[in-house]
């Protein structure tokens, strides 16, 4: 189950896949909190969350997930597990009266050192894709499906030189649903 | 493993290792590379490769090819 405790509303979103995005803020944590619930109605089962506050969430037609929200001080920004710090700025920057917002985009389908791509291809094995180093990847399975099928396309993004990418397969196995990885870049609003 | 290919013109990659039980290409005979590195790779290890693949390095890098002089002896 998914239990957070949103303030004033919830965004659902829902990408070509039939995955449902949860997403909202909690005024007790002071944190924005997103999480999945598979096309078969199964939570992902991990909750994000930065300590931020958004006042809008939408899917874009390439299934990357917009975020609209304020932030302070240096706070990371990017709810997965990767961090996005973004620069501060004094209140005479700002402005009297006005917060430093944000705009993030996360690659749904992405991957990058801090989140590794783990999912069961055809024969039910357990295929790890990882990068270390710079850069982030796209990936899409065969036909597009969510699991059980082999990995059709790996985009490489911004890699240099010290960047390794590695797939391995292991034995056959259960894995928790957790295909939500990150490519995200953010601006200041 | 069917593609895996760079987004950028000139952009390296340090690395590529798939396992050993990864199998990689498309299998498809045609001139579509299944890996696509447009700039420098360093290191590149492949497990199982399916038929027909077909690998692309480095676009448009320089042929660095040591010339060696070619001393011609009359006899």
């Amino acid at each position: 189950m998914l239990n957070f405790n949103p303030d004033n509303y919830v965004y659902l979103n829902i990408d070509h896949l039939g995955h449902i995005y949860v997403s909202g803020n909690d005024v007790n944590t002071g944190k924005f909190y997103i999480a999945k619930v598979e096309s078969n109605g199964t939570p992902d089962g991990i909750v994000m969350s930065s300590s931020t506050t958004s006042f809008f969430q939408t899917l874009d037609a390439n299934d990357n997930f917009i975020i609209r929200g304020v932030h302070s001080g240096s706070a990371d920004v990017d709810p997965t597990s990767s961090v996005l710090r973004l620069p501060t700025r004094t209140a005479a920057q700002l402005g009297a009266g006005m917060s430093d917002g944000y705009i993030l985009r996360i690659d749904t389908f992405g991957l990058d050192a801090a989140d590794p791509l783990k999912f069961l291809d055809n024969d039910g094995e357990i295929v790890t894709v990882s990068l270390t180093g710079s850069g982030s990847a796209h990936y899409n399975l065969f036909g597009n499906a969510p699991s059980f099928s082999d990995l059709d396309n790996l985009e490489l993004f911004n890699t240099n030189s010290g960047t390794t990418l590695s797939i391995t397969t292991a034995g056959s196995g259960y894995l928790r649903a957790a295909y939500f990885h990150t490519r995200c870049a953010a601006k200041h609003g | 493993m069917q593609h895996i290919f760079t987004h950028d013109a000139l952009q390296n990659m340090g690395s590529i290792l798939l396992g050993s039980n990864v199998f990689f290409g498309d299998e498809s005979l045609d001139n579509i590379p299944d890996l696509h590195v447009s700039g420098k790779l360093n290191k590149l290890v492949l497990g199982d490769v399916s038929q027909n693949t077909l690998i692309q390095l480095g676009d448009g890098l320089p042929y660095n090819v040591a010339r060696r002089r070619n001393h011609s002896r009359h006899l």
